[in-house]
């Protein structure tokens, strides 16, 4: 099983990277460059890791790339924003 | 402690180290050895992109579209045969042809640093600046942050062999362990607010 973030995407500033934002729970909205084999574009998703579901108390994720916005990769994000593909 | 280029290979060997494509030939007494004693050539890629100015100030802080803002005030430009006249003081990111991957593998975890060639460097060019660390788990090409500080242009052409890549051994494993994040509030860690 894969996990995937809803985000919005646009190009990046370098072929083979998109620029992500997105919604967490705690630290607002954040954005940063994925690498183009972490997103599927035309779906507005982004591929996680998934470290702890809380059980409809929100999610941590581990992103791609570190965001600019906050100092790590893991972020709470909620739980309706995460997309389990089999 | 810093690889020789022969522990370099050997990590490549062994997959502790991918470089895509695979830095050939290897022996320093071939014609084009992209490897030194303790570093091995990266080269430029084709792909350049150029902040454009504007009436605004980059701030971090505004929170949440800063990578669409930057991605959205530049110049994607793919470098002709002719090459790209990188004019004095002028900013531009470039992209190494290598894909460069550091799997995170008990006691053998390698990190990375990007440093400039003396060559490249002589003619004023900085090739990266401020983020030199490839981190321990890092896969994908590697950016680079030039600006030319000579006093004339610089060509810049694909394929170019314009930075070195030193590799060391990590001491201890990197905790990436998801207990870490167990009954904390905000695992997403310090505003930089």
């Amino acid at each position: 099983m894969t996990f995937w973030l809803r985000c919005s995407l646009e190009k990046g500033m370098l072929p083979g990277e998109y620029a992500v934002e997105m919604e967490t729970s705690e630290a607002g909205k954040i954005s940063l460059f994925a690498p183009a084999d972490k997103v599927r574009a035309a779906d507005n998703l982004m591929r996680v890791e998934m470290l702890q579901d809380n059980n409809g108390g929100g999610v941590f994720v581990r992103l791609p790339a570190r965001p600019f916005e906050i100092s790590s990769q893991t972020v709470k994000v909620p739980s309706n924003a995460v997309v389990r593909i089999e | 402690m810093i690889l020789s280029n022969i522990e370099i290979q050997k990590a490549i060997d062994e997959g502790r180290l991918i470089i895509t494509p695979d830095p050939q030939p290897r022996d320093p007494g071939e014609p084009n050895c992209p490897y030194d004693t303790t570093a091995v050539d990266l080269h430029l890629g084709a792909d350049l992109s150029i902040p454009q100015g504007g009436a605004f100030n980059y701030d971090l802080r505004q929170k949440g579209s800063f990578a669409k803002f930057l991605s959205r005030n530049c110049e994607n430009v793919t470098i002709l045969e002719t090459g790209y006249p990188l004019e004095p003081n002028k900013f531009v990111l470039g992209i190494t042809q290598e894909r460069i991957a550091l799997p995170l593998i008990p006691n053998q975890t390698l990190a990375a640093r990007i440093e400039g060639k003396s060559s490249v460097a002589r003619c004023g060019i900085l090739v990266h600046f401020t983020a030199p660390t490839v981190h321990a788990g890092w896969d994908g090409p590697l950016a680079l942050e030039m600006i030319n500080l000579g006093p004339a242009g610089f060509t810049l052409f694909p394929g170019l062999a314009i930075a070195q890549l030193i590799l060391e051994l990590v001491s201890g494993d990197p905790n990436e362990n998801p207990s870490q994040f167990q009954g904390q509030s905000k695992p997403a860690g310090t505003s930089n607010q």
